[in-house]
């Protein structure tokens, strides 16, 4: 295969693609405001997905990639049927760790109620909240970083995922062949997230 | 009143894998054609910008146009209500080019014996193997008729693959036009594991381009495959294929945007034309000496049953009652291994580059004392993606938590899988109607499946799960656990067949061997809704094949068939 069967620049000039590249592929510009959840909620949750995927001395975590960016903005768009039980669940929680609030418990007693809420037995939290809270914290984290979570590739980096390459070689299918992380992500083509 | 349009030749209605190679027949003949379809028309482009987990996998986003919006509800038998189905709907895309846009890229040819799935099971192991309320029967064509019409289709796309190195496979008049994709680490792995227990692995056949063909340029094993368009043109989709070249013509007119809600027919039974939705929101009728019913299997069933009249008051070319019946979908059984410490880098290539073998396929192994008849194909393929395997984890791994992250971050690209696709039988009680309660925003009604597995189903999928635990140590892993979706139907499916079953006999089929409806002989049906059997092999160039040798015949008998 040649150099020129592969287009060197996919997204055409004055598209959203080519202004993305310009700004800086795949850094989310707009890291903070609530389209879904109020921002009590969002407070809540960001403190809920650092538990479930918490930084520790691999690197970052849930939180720091903006998966609570990331499950807001899908709860305003193609997720809204699940706002309700989002809405249940953050509150249940609240309830349950009573004054000084959810983000400001201690590790140990966030893993603790978050492992009730698992387990079912967390008064007030919707049967589908905990399962919809690890797809949506995993989608958050290791999806493309146009949609606001895995922020500065870090869910992509834990993972060993190197980012979207368009062309590899056979040799770097091999087993324990090193591919370099590439840090890219699909706005640089044209991708626009939600 | 709608808009009356100029009468056409053939009107097409939906231009995927079967209408887009019916419109390259035709038009090659000189039949002038109109092309209908649902979706928009997309280009390489538009795919680049979807090159995402999220759009592609998570929101399916070139179904966002019509399948996606009308979703098939489902119960398990006909005296149950609808329920949560236990696999969510596997489904397809809209746009010019439909599924074969997205699809994964395998592309099998049947075997001899699948065109004879009754018959030969009959002769082996008697009629009990059969069970009572199967509906199991032969095609009423060979796979020697198909043949020719196989390799046109191979030519013609562009699929890759090795000739003579799947020993079960029926003889084909020669090779195909290019070579295999490369072979890969994991899928060399896989390959020797094959071996060691006496399997016959070999380079699974896919629409994709190997080298460069037909100025298009050889897949580069972006990852971005299944469910995705391609951005470079190498995926053999009838968009960059059949279509291109039947638009080259002159005679192909495709009309995007444009939703077929009515076929039209008069009092002898014949069908006139169709009723369409244009991109403008205006209601249209296009009339046409023939119309080719090309959509999914779901909308093929739908718009049939909707379009009633005096003559077929229970839908079109369903006096028989046929329509709909013989519902069949794809099970799916596999096995996820550990490779402690090796970085397998399946985060590249596609789907169609695997390693496979079909020991465990069709009849290719005695089923004496088994329980099941039929079987699978095997493989082992390429093209993880990373929120998929973030969910990949082992038994007793925590789900969540600095465990969970450790284990993902060790362990990310050291799960290898195997995967089995079952062939289902056909039975009385699996069959599709239209929902009479849930509809779609244009208001219509969506489609009812009623579907389950039988003793056969469960058994075969069982009998899979132990071999495929079996091979996947065999080809290394040190431990192994049932991967997704396990041992249950999957009620709506991408991989569906049946609903206008294929065959001789009026009472009991659809539509006869040039897939043209016994009932309305102007009306021709394309797609897996036709295929009495599902084999245990992805269907699409199967139904390419069938749709190139009926095209061929409407082209050779046009006057006698056009109204």
């Amino acid at each position: 295969m040649t150099d020129k069967e592969i287009p060197r620049q996919a997204a055409s000039p004055g598209s959203p693609g080519a202004a993305g590249a310009a700004a800086g592929a795949g850094r989310p510009t707009n890291t903070s405001h609530s389209t879904a959840l109020t921002t009590d909620e969002l407070a809540t949750l960001r403190a809920v997905v650092g538990r479930v995927i918490p930084a520790d001395d691999l690197g970052p975590g849930a939180a720091e990639a903006g998966v609570d960016v990331f499950i807001d903005r899908a709860l305003a768009g193609p997720n809204a049927s699940d706002l309700p039980v989002y809405q249940a669940g953050l509150a249940a929680l609240e309830k349950a760790v009573g004054t000084g609030g959810f983000a400001s418990a201690s590790p140990a007693a966030m893993d603790a109620l978050l492992t009730k809420a698992e387990a079912g037995t967390l008064d007030g939290v919707p049967e589908a909240f905990f399962s919809l809270l690890l797809e949506h914290t995993r989608q958050g984290m290791f999806g493309d970083p146009v949609y606001g979570g895995n922020r500065d590739f870090v869910g992509w980096d834990l993972i060993g995922y190197p980012g979207i390459k368009l062309v590899w070689t056979s040799d770097e299918q091999e087993i324990n062949a090193h591919v370099a992380p590439k840090h890219i992500s699909v706005a640089k083509f044209g991708g626009q997230g939600w | 009143m709608s808009a009356q349009l100029p009468k056409a030749d053939v009107v097409i209605i939906g231009l995927g894998a079967a209408g887009g190679i019916a419109a390259h027949v035709l038009t090659q003949a000189g039949i002038d054609v109109v092309g209908l379809e649902a979706g928009p028309r997309l280009d390489r482009t538009d795919f680049l910008a979807h090159d995402d987990e999220i759009s592609g996998v998570i929101l399916n986003w070139t179904g966002k146009y019509k399948c996606n919006k009308e979703v098939p509800t489902w119960r398990p038998n006909a005296n149950a209500a609808t329920a949560k189905p236990p696999v969510p709907p596997i489904l397809m895309g809209n746009m010019v080019g439909g599924t074969s846009v997205h699809y994964g890229t395998q592309s099998w040819r049947f075997r001899a014996d699948d065109f004879k799935v009754r018959s030969s099971t009959v002769e082996r192991y008697g009629e009990a193997a059969i069970p009572e309320n199967s509906t199991l029967a032969d095609w009423p064509l060979s796979y020697e008729e198909l043949e020719p019409w196989y390799d046109k289709v191979e030519y013609l796309i562009g699929v890759s693959g090795k000739g003579g190195s799947n020993p079960f496979a029926s003889l084909r008049a020669r090779d195909y036009p290019m070579p295999p994709l490369p072979s890969f680490g994991y899928g060399d792995l896989a390959q020797k594991g094959m071996e060691s227990l006496g399997y016959h692995p070999f380079p699974q056949p896919a629409a994709i381009l190997s080298e460069r063909y037909d100025d298009r340029p050889a897949c580069t094993l972006c990852g971005y495959c299944g469910f995705f368009g391609c951005w470079n043109d190498s995926k053999s989709s009838t968009l960059v294929s059949a279509i291109r070249r039947a638009e080259g013509t002159g005679k192909l007119d495709v009309r995007p945007n444009c939703r077929v809600t009515a076929i039209l027919s008069n009092d002898k039974g014949q069908v006139t034309g169709v009723r369409y939705i244009d991109d403008q929101g205006q209601e249209r009728e296009q009339p046409a000496g023939v119309v080719i019913l090309s959509t999914y299997v779901y909308e093929s069933v739908r718009l049939l049953l909707l379009s009633t009249s005096d003559h077929f008051r229970n839908g079109l070319a369903n006096n028989s009652g046929q329509v709909g019946r013989n519902y069949m979908s794809h099970a799916y059984v596999s096995r996820n291994g550990l490779f402690p410490g090796k970085d397998l880098n399946l985060y590249s290539g596609t789907t169609g580059q695997a390693v496979a073998m079909d020991d465990l396929n069709g009849d290719h192994f005695d089923h004496t004392g088994l329980g099941f008849i039929r079987g699978a194909v095997v493989f082992a393929s390429n093209g993880n993606l990373p929120i998929g395997q973030s969910r990949t984890i082992a038994p007793g791994v925590p789900q969540w938590g600095s465990a969970y992250k450790r284990w993902i971050h060790d362990n990310g690209d050291s799960v290898g899988s195997v995967f089995a696709q079952v062939e289902p039988l056909p039975y009385t009680g699996n069959f599709l109607d239209l929902d009479p309660k849930v509809k779609d925003p244009l208001g219509i009604p969506v489609v009812r499946v009623t579907y389950n597995f039988g003793e056969n189903e469960d058994k075969a999928t069982t009998y899979l799960d132990t071999k495929l635990a079996e091979l996947i140590k065999a080809i290394g892993a040190t431990e192994t656990w049932p991967g997704f979706p396990a041992r249950t139907p999957v009620p709506v499916n991408s991989h569906a067949y049946g609903g206008t079953r294929m065959g001789d006999d009026p009472a009991t089929s659809v539509v006869n061997k040039y897939s043209l409806a016994h009932e309305a002989p102007n009306l021709m049906i394309l797609g897996g809704s036709t295929f009495p059997a599902s084999s245990g092999y992805n269907p699409t160039e199967t139904i390419e094949a069938l749709a190139w040798l009926s095209a061929d015949y409407l082209a050779n008998h046009l006057d006698e068939i056009a109204v």
